[in-house]
């Protein structure tokens, strides 16, 4: 634990020596955070509890007006509780570092890279942990702490045609391979991804935009020591939004469906020493996720003002059965309040609270609520 | 649609506009040597609003204009008088330097003249009206300082001062303005603030005699924000860096607590001197707390000029609107138009300095010279059909010629008319020929004759075109 925490000291020290290295003219930002989510479930699902802890750090340099560096990381827990057990998953995630060229005005180039300081190699109590708040519908922030050293690169273009503006994107993501399990050297190599994402928005009124996207994802296969193990579902997702200013306020409704097609897992058959005799295909479960949101900014007197949002999650998963285990729904209720505090220091608190339910194994429903709580200071320079 | 239908149309539009135009009261003229006897009629009968139009006339020729001004109150007050009534009301409240009374007037004289060149005339003087009315409260604002100290500012409300500019570059000093202006346009593009505009804060500026030094000076842009009642300031310099580069720092003050709300810095190539002020914009909106939707973002963003020469052609511009030098403003925001033609703000600017150039260099006794169209020198009603003709007149000539001419470059014809085989009598009894452009004309294009119908309707008729 210590050893990650200064492993985690380290890269904040590094990643805030990287903003100060930028030419005077640049805006630097520097934003500290300390995040909580938790949800309680009803008796009877399997996990009662589960929450995450992130104390996050993110780095935004503009080193030069055509040249944006972005860095995070974070230090995490997260925790299941089932039948009084706590399992804990906890440590460095992965950190992330992102450059974007503004080649022109309308075009735009980028490197990311996933560079593997998380916890990846998780031991059995570890993996129960990840398997749950890796649940789109629960929306936990971060679920297996480390996937590997990846490296995406992309590119992004936006015209604007009479009323209307149009921007076209592609990215590839490249994997390496790495050790999931601890105490084996066995290796996993993700997939690659392929992104490609169509948008459009037009202005209407004096102040409104309306805007709607499509992008599909396609993976190439996962492969356990050489052999293919996994072929994730394509996705698909649609999204679109009305952004509107009502007085002094501003508002925006949006909407989000993604669909995950079924997946393929490759299961090699033995015999009783371990040969390989055969293998077999189990296809996974395909699954929708909608989410829906309202949020706005309003003012509050003469330099503050209150971002009120409201976000509904539903998730419909079906196995090849026709079963459909984790499909539910969760809302969420919240606001966040920016604060200015001193100079260029502002802090972000913001609190959520979620309700909703999840099917369990049975097929019976089960209620959740839970809590969110954001702390975020934030640093200009 | 063929020429002659064209033709008609217009003529139809210009006998409505007649029919309108005949509608407006007109009364007689008045002299100052009729004064006793107009007295005399207006205490006879109180109510008779052309009396009382006429008599504050005479009292605004024999240059009583408090008189005058009492009397056409009054009348205009009374609600249907003519033009004339509302014109010469604004011309005495402008001698008694009663700018906001004798704008309103103006506004009314809009409504009910009927003379197209004094229309004009007056609408460019309504934009000086406004100058000297910002002069005016600017003056009441230092005057009535101790009590606006106490005065809450309005919610919300903002004001940019010009910057102070620092460096050795004396061809940058239009951008202290320029940039500001351009903040100025920029915080308006979101509702959610009130935005002071730049000639307000300007003409204050002037009446406080603020140097430049004072630009950044936090006790200084309070004062400057609590006389402009508003709650915050923002202040700012540029610096030149080296040869091509520039810096900006600025603040956002809140008047009331004369302390800085958030600071602004930003420095890039001077080429890129817009993303310079779009960033600071964005700065003060985010100190202010106030969320941009993506169009306004858009429309914020897309505020700015292609040319650098045309921006600090157009700052200059600003700063000889600011001298009251109109003439050399015109020059400087058409130099700014032709570098740049997609510049709006300086075609907006263009437009708004010749109306002051023009409206200063109008007097008010040329605007009361002219007034007297608005009179009937020979009866109360002018007949209509010599109006009619005059009309007529300037609109077959430029149907004709397809150009602008004035009207005394041809002569048309009113006589019979024939309509293509279809000969008829107007209700008047008329018969007319075709109407046909005659005279010399060497240069100008061949003169076409266009074959029309005409029926005129003499008022009271119960007829129509």
């Amino acid at each position: 634990m210590r050893s990650a925490f200064m492993r985690f000291l380290a890269a904040a020290i590094a990643l805030v020596a990287v903003a100060g290295a930028g030419p005077v003219s640049a805006q630097q930002s520097v934003a500290i955070e300390t995040h909580f989510r938790g949800l309680r479930f009803d008796d009877g699902l399997g996990p009662d509890v589960a929450n995450v802890f992130l104390t996050p750090i993110a780095v935004r340099a503009d080193l030069t007006p055509r040249l944006i560096l972005d860095v995070y990381t974070a230090w995490g827990r997260g925790q299941v509780e089932q039948d009084d057990v706590v399992y804990e998953l906890s440590g460095l995630v992965d950190s992330r570092v992102r450059m974007n060229y503004r080649v022109r005005d309308w075009a735009s180039l980028s490197v990311a890279a996933n560079l593997p300081t998380g916890n990846s190699q998780h031991d059995g109590e570890e993996s129960v942990v990840a398997s749950v708040l890796s649940s789109d519908l629960l929306g936990f922030r971060e679920s297996t702490w480390g996937s590997g050293l990846g490296v995406t690169t992309g590119f992004a273009t936006a015209r604007r045609m009479g009323a209307w503006g149009i921007g076209l994107g592609a990215s590839y993501r490249l994997a390496a391979e790495f050790e999931p399990v601890a105490d084996t050297a066995i290796g996993y190599q993700p997939g690659n991804e392929m992104r490609i994402r169509a948008g459009v928005d037009r202005n209407f009124g004096e102040s409104g935009t309306v805007s709607a996207g499509v992008t599909f994802q396609d993976f190439s296969d996962d492969q356990l020591e050489g052999r293919n193990l996994f072929q994730a579902g394509r996705r698909v997702s649609v999204d679109a939004a009305v952004a509107f200013r009502a007085g002094g306020s501003t508002w925006t409704l949006s909407g989000l469906n993604v669909w995950r097609e079924n997946g393929d897992l490759f299961l090699d058959l033995v015999d009783a020493q371990g040969g390989i005799v055969g293998d077999t295909t189990l296809v996974t479960a395909k699954q929708r996720l909608t989410v829906t949101a309202l949020s706005g900014s309003v003012p509050l007197g003469s330099r503050y003002r209150i971002r009120p949002s409201v976000r509904l999650r539903v998730q419909d998963r079906e196995e090849v059965d026709g079963t459909t285990p984790g499909s539910g729904w969760l809302l969420g209720i919240g606001a966040d309040l920016p604060l200015r505090l001193y100079g260029n220091y502002d802090l972000f608190p913001a609190v959520r609270y979620m309700t909703g339910e999840v099917e369990g194994a049975s097929g019976d429903r089960y209620g959740m609520t839970g809590f969110t709580g954001t702390l975020t200071l934030r640093w200009r320079f | 649609m063929n020429r002659t239908s064209r033709t008609s149309r217009v003529l139809l539009f210009a006998g409505v506009s007649l029919l309108l135009g005949g509608c407006a009261k007109r009364v007689p003229d008045a002299t100052p040597d009729e004064i006793p006897a107009l007295q005399a009629a207006l205490a006879a009968s109180p109510e008779d609003t052309e009396v009382a139009t006429r008599l504050g006339v005479a009292l605004y020729r024999a240059g009583d204009y408090r008189a005058s001004r009492d009397i056409l109150s009054a009348a205009t007050a009374d609600g249907d008088v003519s033009g004339a009534a509302w014109l010469y009301l604004g011309l005495a409240n402008e001698g008694l330097e009663e700018w906001t009374p004798a704008r309103e007037a103006y506004q009314g004289y809009l409504d009910r003249g009927r003379d197209g060149p004094l229309l004009d005339e007056i609408q460019d003087r309504l934009r000086l009206m406004v100058r000297r009315e910002l002069e005016a409260q600017a003056a009441d604002a230092v005057a009535a300082e101790a009590r606006l100290s106490n005065t809450p500012p309005a919610p919300r409300s903002i004001a940019v001062l010009p910057f102070q500019l620092i460096g050795d570059a004396p061809e940058l000093d239009p951008l202290r303005v320029a940039l500001a202006d351009m903040m100025i346009t920029d915080l308006a593009v979101s509702n959610a603030l009130t935005v002071l505009e730049r000639t307000r804060i300007q003409t204050l500026l002037d009446e406080i005699a603020m140097t430049e030094a004072g630009l950044t000076d936090e006790a200084t842009g309070a004062r400057a924000g609590r006389l402009l009642q508003a709650e915050h300031v923002v202040q700012g310099a540029l610096t030149t860096v080296g040869s091509d580069a520039i810096r900006f720092d600025g603040d956002v003050l809140n008047t009331t607590r004369a302390a800085s709300a958030g600071q602004l810095e930003n420095q890039d190539q001077l080429a890129a001197i817009f993303d310079l002020e779009k960033a600071a914009v964005f700065q003060v909106l985010d100190v202010l707390g106030v969320e941009l939707t993506p169009a306004e973002r858009q429309a914020i963003d897309e505020n700015r000029s292609d040319n650098l020469l045309a921006f600090l052609a157009y700052g200059q511009g600003l700063q000889a609107v600011d001298r009251g030098d109109y003439a050399a403003a015109n020059g400087f925001f058409n130099q700014a138009m032709q570098l740049d033609p997609g510049f709006v703000a300086a075609q907006t600017q263009n437009s708004e300095s010749s109306s002051l150039q023009s409206a200063s260099e109008t007097s008010s006794d040329a605007i009361a010279d002219q007034g007297a169209s608005e009179m009937d020198t020979d009866a109360v009603s002018a007949p209509p059909e010599e109006s009619f003709a005059v009309s007529l007149e300037t609109t077959l000539v430029n149907v004709n010629n397809g150009v602008n001419p004035s009207p005394t470059s041809g002569q048309i014809d009113l006589g019979n008319t024939s309509t293509g085989g279809d000969d008829s009598e107007g209700s008047d009894g008329t018969t007319r020929e075709p109407v046909q452009e005659s005279g010399g004309s060497e240069g100008r294009a061949e003169p076409t004759t266009v074959r029309i119908k005409i029926t005129i309707t003499r008022p009271g008729s119960g007829g129509g075109l």
